[in-house]
């Protein structure tokens, strides 16, 4: 199928960002492919340094550069390469068309300006929005996130409002220009576990309101299963797994995605259940490998419990397995 | 001394019919030095009004008469009045103190900015910053006083340059811990202009320590208009400051102390007042930088 006939907004084609420092290359990103259809939310999970960040950065060239260096690829959106943009351009997109929240609101809300200020600040940049103009969407965006007494709220500051709320003002400000596709950088990882099912409802009825593509980076396989349709596992600065969610959930392929799943604790094999043949929580031994180098082999196989002398010989392609799940293992092929 | 619930419970109502009493009590240094200040500024300023003679009028006849009804702070070897200077020199001194903090923080804080974010700039600015530091700051003051004729506003600047180094060090540091802000990043993701990042982002998130230290170069500046004035190499002659009025009365010390008495006990309670004001402004905006200044 081509990209017009699925209703593809945002392409990630085979992206590499490497860092270079004095003395090795890091190949944060290392040959990733993606596509967001329109309206749709997509999943990117890995651990901590396997370049989801630095993906999600990338599609709003938010890395400076030096010390990074896009070394292939291309991110399409609506067709346009985002990587030929000059900073003009790129200017008009972010908070405009592609915007994004961020992991800790504690931090991410400028102590020194107006919720409401903040909010309607892209809106002002984008749209040239005047002043009362302008106080009347940050209102407005307030409400739509479940902020009671917008208008009185909007004029606070952001020490008089709690983690929550501060999570759901950088929402409404990611919001406020009605943007095609929002980039949540683990947007609940800082929040209480009660707090984060209200933010991420919050996103999904957010999500429907305003027609908005969500691409949802977490290491939370919980927040995936809650919120995603399509997910994309990444290990090591590549894309390892990509399937359904249910299917993710019900039928993992890649060693890696197993190894999470089994990481994740669950109500119905809880220790507290079963204390009889106590349930222990499965780790993945071994750690992320340092991305400084050429690749040999498969990233995971010092970790995988099934790797044979091939996955530390050669590298394991993206293989489709039917109902566009992918995976990238000699030893699915068997399973 | 532990207090019951209906101690606690007085206070908090006397606070509330009374927010100003309580902001003294709270803010002790704050309102001292605000209150001198204020007033030494309220007699610099109405000193053309207030003062019985003419600053400048000499009197062969009334010459080193000590403090009396009708020359309060007595004369000078000259003849005139101590009490009327005095006054007139507080608009100097204050004059200088503020042109110089305001110019000294302007300057620094462009030159901090622009170091704080570029590396290559960085570089070249600092060295040039250590080694002003490097240089005493009254020798710098006087070398350029040297340089320049003498004025009012050549004294501001000649003090004013020894201050930007300290100030471009503040400001660089805060910048360099501000612009990694998630904040910061947050205003490039929406699309920000870096000018307006810098004006609306970074600037306001270093505006505490500033004002604070601004107080603070205030209060330096005072003394050092005093210092280049008793050199002879500040005020010109013709102009009344503190620091010149002692430096005239030093020859005539042993016969008329009162000269440099009453200069003296201005400039040490402008001096203070500024710094209890620092001080003050200091512990009110933000408690946590009160021990790393």
């Amino acid at each position: 199928m081509t990209s017009a006939e699925r209703d593809t907004i945002v392409e990630v084609d085979d992206l590499k960002v490497w860092f270079a420092n004095r003395d090795a290359i890091v190949r944060a990103v290392d040959g990733v492919s993606f596509e967001l259809l329109r309206g749709e939310t997509l999943g990117i999970v890995g651990e901590s340094g396997c370049g989801k960040s630095v993906t999600a950065m990338t599609m709003l060239q938010l890395i400076p550069s030096p010390p990074s260096v896009i070394a292939g690829g291309t991110i399409r959106y609506n067709g346009e390469d985002l990587l030929t943009f000059d900073e003009e351009r790129m200017r008009a997109i972010r908070g405009n068309e592609i915007s994004m929240i961020f992991q800790d609101p504690m931090t991410s809300l400028n102590p020194v300006l107006t919720i409401g200020e903040q909010i309607a600040e892209p809106a002002k940049l984008h749209r040239g929005l005047s002043q009362s103009a302008a106080r009347e969407l940050a209102a407005e965006m307030l409400q739509k996130v479940g902020i009671p007494e917008p208008h009185r709220r909007a004029d606070e500051y952001p020490h008089q409002f709690s983690g929550g709320m501060r999570q759901r003002a950088m929402i409404a400000a990611a919001l406020a220009c009605n943007p095609k596709v929002l980039i949540a950088d683990e947007p609940t990882t800082a929040l209480d576990v009660t707090i984060q099912a209200q933010i991420l409802e919050l996103m999904l009825a957010l999500k429907h309101e305003f027609g908005t593509s969500i691409i949802m980076i977490t290491h939370d396989l919980g927040v995936v299963a809650e919120t995603c349709g399509r997910v994309v596992v990444m290990y090591a600065g590549r894309k390892v797994e990509e399937a359904a969610t249910a299917e993710l959930f019900t039928a993992p392929r890649h060693p890696y995605t197993l190894g999470l799943l089994a990481a994740t604790p669950r109500l119905d094999t809880a220790p507290a259940i079963r204390r009889a043949d106590r349930m222990r929580l499965q780790e993945i031994p071994g750690m992320v490998p340092t991305l400084t180098g050429e690749r040999v082999g498969c990233s995971f196989a010092p970790r995988c419990p099934k790797s044979t002398d091939i996955c530390r010989e050669s590298d394991p392609q993206l293989e489709d397995y039917g109902n566009g799940h992918l995976t990238a293992c000699f030893n699915c092929r068997s399973a | 001394m532990a207090l019951t619930l209906s101690q606690i419970e007085a206070r908090v109502d006397a606070a509330g019919r009374h927010p100003g009493r309580a902001f003294v009590r709270r803010h002790p240094l704050l309102v001292i030095g605000g209150a001198l200040l204020a007033l030494m500024a309220l007699i610099a300023f109405l000193a053309p009004w207030v003062a019985p003679y003419s600053p400048i009028e000499m009197s062969v006849l009334k010459r080193l008469k000590p403090p009396s009804s009708t020359n309060f702070f007595g004369t000078d070897a000259m003849g005139r009045d101590v009490f009327s200077r005095v006054l007139w020199g507080g608009r100097v001194s204050l004059g200088v103190g503020m042109s110089v903090a305001l110019l000294a923080t302007i300057v620094g804080v462009m030159m901090g900015m622009v170091a704080g974010f570029s590396r290559t700039a960085d570089a070249v600015i600092m060295r040039v910053m250590d080694g002003m530091m490097a240089i005493p700051g009254i020798l710098l003051a006087v070398a350029m006083m040297a340089l320049m004729r003498a004025s009012i506003q050549t004294v501001v600047i000649a003090i004013a340059v020894p201050e930007i180094p300290r100030v471009v060090r503040l400001v660089r540091s805060l910048v360099l811990v501000i612009r990694e802000q998630p904040y910061v990043q947050a205003a490039e993701a929406i699309g920000t202009r870096f000018h307006w990042i810098l004006l609306r982002h970074v600037l306001p998130n270093a505006l505490t320590p500033l004002i604070v230290q601004g107080t603070f170069i205030c209060a330096s500046a005072v003394l050092f208009e005093a210092y280049l004035s008793f050199l002879g190499a500040g005020t010109p002659p013709e102009i009344p400051s503190w620091g010149n009025m002692m430096a005239e009365g030093r020859a005539v010390v042993q016969l008329a102390f009162n000269i440099i008495l009453f200069p003296g006990i201005f400039l040490g309670l402008t001096v203070l007042s500024i710094n209890l004001l620092g001080d003050g402004l200091r512990d009110m905006l933000d408690p946590k930088i009160a021990r790393r200044l």
